[in-house]
């Protein structure tokens, strides 16, 4: 047998490298200069031999790749030629296109900054430690635990101690809460986080007895304090005393709760003497670590629980105590991934019908060009060669309306980022960044491949002697009219599931929209301000603090009303005693119930009502009885059958002070705060009786906060000008945050089910408006031969309706398999709700038979004489 | 293909390797391998093209009209195979040549009169 010898192989495969044009013109004759030089090279000895093989392969993987990029520019050429010749049919292609993608890239964006870009190296390895018995795991790990972890626990890379720390920042502007963050020295090598200028803190300086120092975050370092690096050695004022800055961290360290804005870490231990010192019990703190390579999380649980039982102080009560260790990022971003995901799996599903759409409208400009495409295949021009021009010209399409999409997306993400859904956590880190861009290209092509495949196949399989004889509907026609009845159930059906989708979260945000909060949160103004805790600091001295300020505010004409709580509703924080008894029966471990500390009036402000005894009045003052209010909540919780009032709670509601109440009287619930809607067990506790040093003043006025922080403000520096006023905000602007992550989750989740729809209705008054001319020969002989109108309006309905019902059942079927990635953002809705998904099914079967209606009925007004005689 | 009478400065300047093959051209009709022998024997060995490079080449200069396919075959003496196309110059692309040689001949002036070819004027 004659083989080939290898150097003709490995020519062949180089010539591989050309377009088939190429090949075809100078393949041969290539193939002869090769063999020819290849003889002379061989006279010229082994380096002559080397030399002809480098030149030859370098030229033809050099000449290659450029003769079809010139192929490509030229195919794009005549593309974008076209596209201006149609410009009706470019301008509904390139808009869908770049809804499509203008979607996609807005939501990759978002799942992008909050998913992917972590800020850790090996995320995986990054673990939270929780600690107890089955079904009550607490993440407060006792100071000893983790020291005995830290100390003889192998498992791990490194294991951190974390408690938060807020002091306020003075000498440098206004004084300020900072967001600060204890830690272990260790912290900032498990985390990433060595400081860009100075040094973090070491093992040494993080003991007891040693002085607080501080790493500034990169944030607070150039905005507050002048982005000067000899900060670093001096010291700042913390609390009114001074800390020495030891590092700054980079810009994106963010200690362990990444995803937060921390502005500053100090080592743990002496933090937790502060924190003592301030009469607190800091006995605990949550831990975090980075296992070492290869250990699972299992085997590090276990040599964890293993030490804790060789350590009696560890585990004081003798117990053992049980460990479990979860991902890191489980905690930060899991709550939001599969919904997020869900999300985008939703714009992907815009961007098919985009594409199906599209593929559409080309099949038709392909049936319209079968002529010129017949003409090329006449003339040699190979099918492999006129699928690859098609194609070019769909990516032609798709790159411009992947640009105009960038436009989109940016207006998406705009919106997006605007309604600032407060349980989002990284949105900051939210932008357009190389990936963001490559994945819109990618959509752009991937969706210029995809609409493009179709038409560009049946496009090629034009048959000459078919399209030349201009025969209409042949065998090609029935396929492409199959494969536009194929594209437009699907888009019905992805539209529709979107549609249910939307109609869920939807109605999760109706449901969870507070009407009926449980106050009455128009008019008023919340101003949050927290004293410090000096160590001498009695709640007298705040209680005077407080006092003051209240009355200063009384004294202003423009504020009408003025109450307080240490607890406000819907944002989540609570005050919750150590140990609750109710009528002399303790509660357990934790005891789930909610002290408030509220001024006398404060119901009264903030439109609570007084369901049965009474509120409270000035005559309840730290002198008299102790007494407390509670919720109905409180009341059916403990006393579902008797009344509550007169009955006893005592809670220690301060280290080691107990106090023994009456209950007087029972308020409304307020709403809870997020997906937990159900209220918490409350026990208000006078304002004269309890004290805090954190309260939410509620002022009740009429002017904006801006006009009436000055005077807030004012009124504070009168009494100290080294607190800070945290936060001046309408009551309204609680509410609509604590809603926030529904309002984004409805509004995306609408806005992609929308313009499906919208989509899906124009792909179908478009296929069926063709379908309509293309059958208009028909329709007038069946109209000569006696057809009425309302016939030939079921003839043509009649196709439109069986399309809409396939895509609709399709669409449930979908639905049904997908809306449970978005059960974690639905709150007492079932994702399978069957009024949500028959509402949907009726939107969509109202909207696609409009848009099929308007072409049918085109169809009746067709003339018979005027159709026969154009034949 | 298109023979329209253009203007050559509009095709210049030309890529060094472009003049090099339309050089080959100029005195008679050549086939593939013969233009890069001839280009090599030229340049004194410093201009080796590669086949790849070549027909890149012999495509591009044939779309601008510069060169075509010649009728012309030399008798069979030197082992002539059918496969051989052989090329020439059109007039176009001789006028082409012809600028190009003159663009660089007057930068060749300019380099003598501003001594940067100081030493090797007699060569």
């Amino acid at each position: 047998m004659n083989r080939i010898p290898f150097r003709q192989r490995l020519f062949r495969v180089l010539l591989r490298l050309f377009p088939s044009e190429f090949r075809g013109d100078f393949g041969p004759e290539m193939t002869q200069a090769f063999e020819d030089e290849r003889r002379d090279a061989a006279a010229a000895g082994r380096t002559g031999r080397a030399g002809f093989w480098w030149r030859t392969v370098r030229g033809m993987a050099m000449t290659g790749p450029r003769e079809h990029a010139s192929v490509m520019l030229r195919d794009a050429g005549y593309g974008l030629r076209l596209m201006r010749a149609h410009p009706g049919v470019t301008l509904t292609a390139l808009l869908t296109i770049a809804l499509g993608v203008g979607a996609n890239t807005a939501m990759f964006s978002v799942v992008n900054g909050v998913l992917f870009k972590v800020p850790f190296h090996d995320p995986d390895r990054l673990v939270t430690v929780r600690v107890g018995a089955p079904g009550s795991m607490s993440a407060a790990i006792t100071v000893s635990q983790f020291e005995t972890w830290r100390d003889r626990v192998r498992a791990f890379d490194g294991i951190t101690g974390f408690t938060l720390l807020s002091p306020v920042l003075t000498g440098h502007g206004e004084a300020t809460r900072l967001a600060g963050e204890c830690v272990s020295a260790e912290a900032f090598a498990i985390l990433d986080g060595t400081p860009v200028i100075g040094r973090p803190f070491t093992a040494s300086e993080d003991r007891a007895g040693q002085p607080l120092l501080a790493v500034i975050g990169h944030d607070l370092w150039t905005t507050r304090l002048g982005g000067d690096a000899s900060i670093v050695g001096r010291t700042i004022a913390l609390d009114q005393e001074p800390v020495t800055v030891v590092g700054i961290a980079g810009p994106t360290f963010g200690g362990p709760h990444a995803y937060g804005r921390t502005n500053l870490w100090m080592p743990l231990a002496p933090c937790l003497d502060r924190l003592r010192a301030q009469g607190r019990r800091a006995q605990s703190v949550n831990v975090y670590g980075r296992l070492a390579g290869g250990v699972t999380l299992p085997v590090a649980a276990a040599e964890m629980e293993s030490a804790l039982e060789r350590d009696a102080t560890a585990a004081p009560d003798g117990q053992a105590v049980q460990v479990e260790l979860a991902p890191l990022l489980d905690e930060l971003i899991g709550d939001v991934r599969e919904p997020l995901l869900a999300l985008l799996g939703a714009a992907g599903f815009v961007l098919l019908i985009a594409s199906a759409n599209v593929a559409s409208l080309l099949l038709g400009r392909a049936h319209a060009r079968r002529k010129e495409l017949a003409v090329r295949a006449a003339l040699g021009c190979s099918r492999a060669r006129i699928v690859r021009q098609l194609l070019t010209e769909s990516l032609v399409f798709g790159i411009t309306g992947g640009a105009l999409g960038l436009l989109v997306a940016n207006w998406i993400l705009g919106t997006i980022l605007a309604m600032r859904p407060a349980s989002v956590p990284g949105l900051h880190r939210v932008g357009m960044d190389w990936r963001v861009l490559a994945v819109c290209l990618f959509a752009s092509l991937g969706t210029g491949l995809l609409f493009g495949l179709l038409p560009a196949i049946t496009g090629a399989h034009v048959s000459p002697a078919a399209a030349l004889g201009e025969f209409g509907r042949g065998a090609a026609g029935s396929a492409r009219q199959r494969a536009r009845s194929a594209l437009v159930i699907a888009e019905i059906a992805l539209s529709l599931a979107l549609l249910v989708g939307a109609g869920l979260l939807t109605r999760t945000f109706l449901h969870l929209r507070p009407d009926n909060p449980g106050f009455k949160p128009d008019g008023k103004l919340i101003v949050t301000v927290t004293l410090p805790r000096a160590p001498s600091s009695k709640s007298d001295s705040s209680t005077a603090f407080f006092d003051q300020f209240f009355e200063r505010l009384r004294s202003q004409p423009v504020f009408a009303g003025v109450s307080a709580s240490s607890t406000l509703p819907l944002t989540g924080n609570v005050r919750m005693p150590a140990t609750v008894a109710v009528a002399g029966h303790p509660l357990g471990r934790r005891p789930n119930v909610d002290m408030p500390v509220v001024t006398a009036n404060y119901f009264d402000e903030i439109g609570m009502a007084i369901l049965r005894g009474r509120g409270f009045s000035r005559d309840d003052s730290s002198g008299s009885q102790p007494v407390t209010v509670i919720n109905e909540t409180m009341a059916r919780r403990f006393w579902p059958a008797a009344s509550p009032l007169g009955a006893y709670i005592t809670a220690e509601e301060r280290p080691g002070l107990s106090v023994t109440r009456t209950v007087v009287g029972i308020v409304n619930d307020v709403r809870g705060t997020g997906n937990r809607l159900g209220a918490f067990s409350q026990a208000y506790v006078p304002w004269a009786q309890g004290g805090s040093t954190y309260m939410t003043v509620v002022l009740r006025t009429d002017e904006p906060a801006e006009r009436v922080a000055p005077i807030i403000q004012s009124q504070m520096a009168a009494l100290n000008p080294n607190l800070p006023v945290e936060s001046i905000e309408p009551l309204n602007a609680v509410l609509s945050r604590s809603v926030s992550l529904w309002r984004f989750a409805a509004w995306v989740m609408s806005l992609f089910a929308g313009l499906a729809v919208v989509l899906a209705s124009v792909g179908l008054f478009a296929v069926v408006g063709w379908s309509v001319t293309e059958r208009t020969r028909e329709i007038g002989v069946r109209m000569a031969l006696g057809a009425s109108r309302s016939q030939i309006l079921s003839l043509i309905a009649r196709r439109a309706l069986v399309w809409t019902a396939l895509g609709l059942a399709l669409g449930l079927g979908l639905a049904v398999a997908t809306t449970r990635f978005l059960a974690s953002w639905m709150v007492d809705v079932s994702p399978l709700d069957r009024t949500t998904f028959a509402a949907a099914a009726g939107l969509m079967a109202v909207v696609a038979l409009t848009a099929a209606y308007v072409p049918a009925r085109r169809a009746t007004k067709v003339d018979p004489l005027v159709t026969l005689r154009a034949e | 293909m298109t023979p329209a009478p253009r203007d050559p400065a509009r095709l210049l300047p030309l890529s060094p390797a472009m003049f090099h093959v339309l050089a080959a051209l100029a005195e008679s009709p050549r086939h593939g391998y013969a233009i890069i022998k001839d280009v090599l024997e030229r340049t004194q060995g410093r201009v080796a093209l590669s086949t790849g490079t070549l027909y890149g080449l012999v495509k591009r200069l044939r779309a601008e009209g510069l060169i075509v396919e010649s009728a012309h075959r030399p008798t069979a003496s030197d082992g002539d195979d059918e496969r051989r196309r052989y090329y020439r110059l059109t007039d176009f692309g001789r006028a082409v040549a012809v600028a190009e040689a003159q663009r660089l001949e007057q930068m060749v002036v300019v380099a003598r009169a501003s001594s940067l070819l100081k030493g090797r004027q007699r060569a």
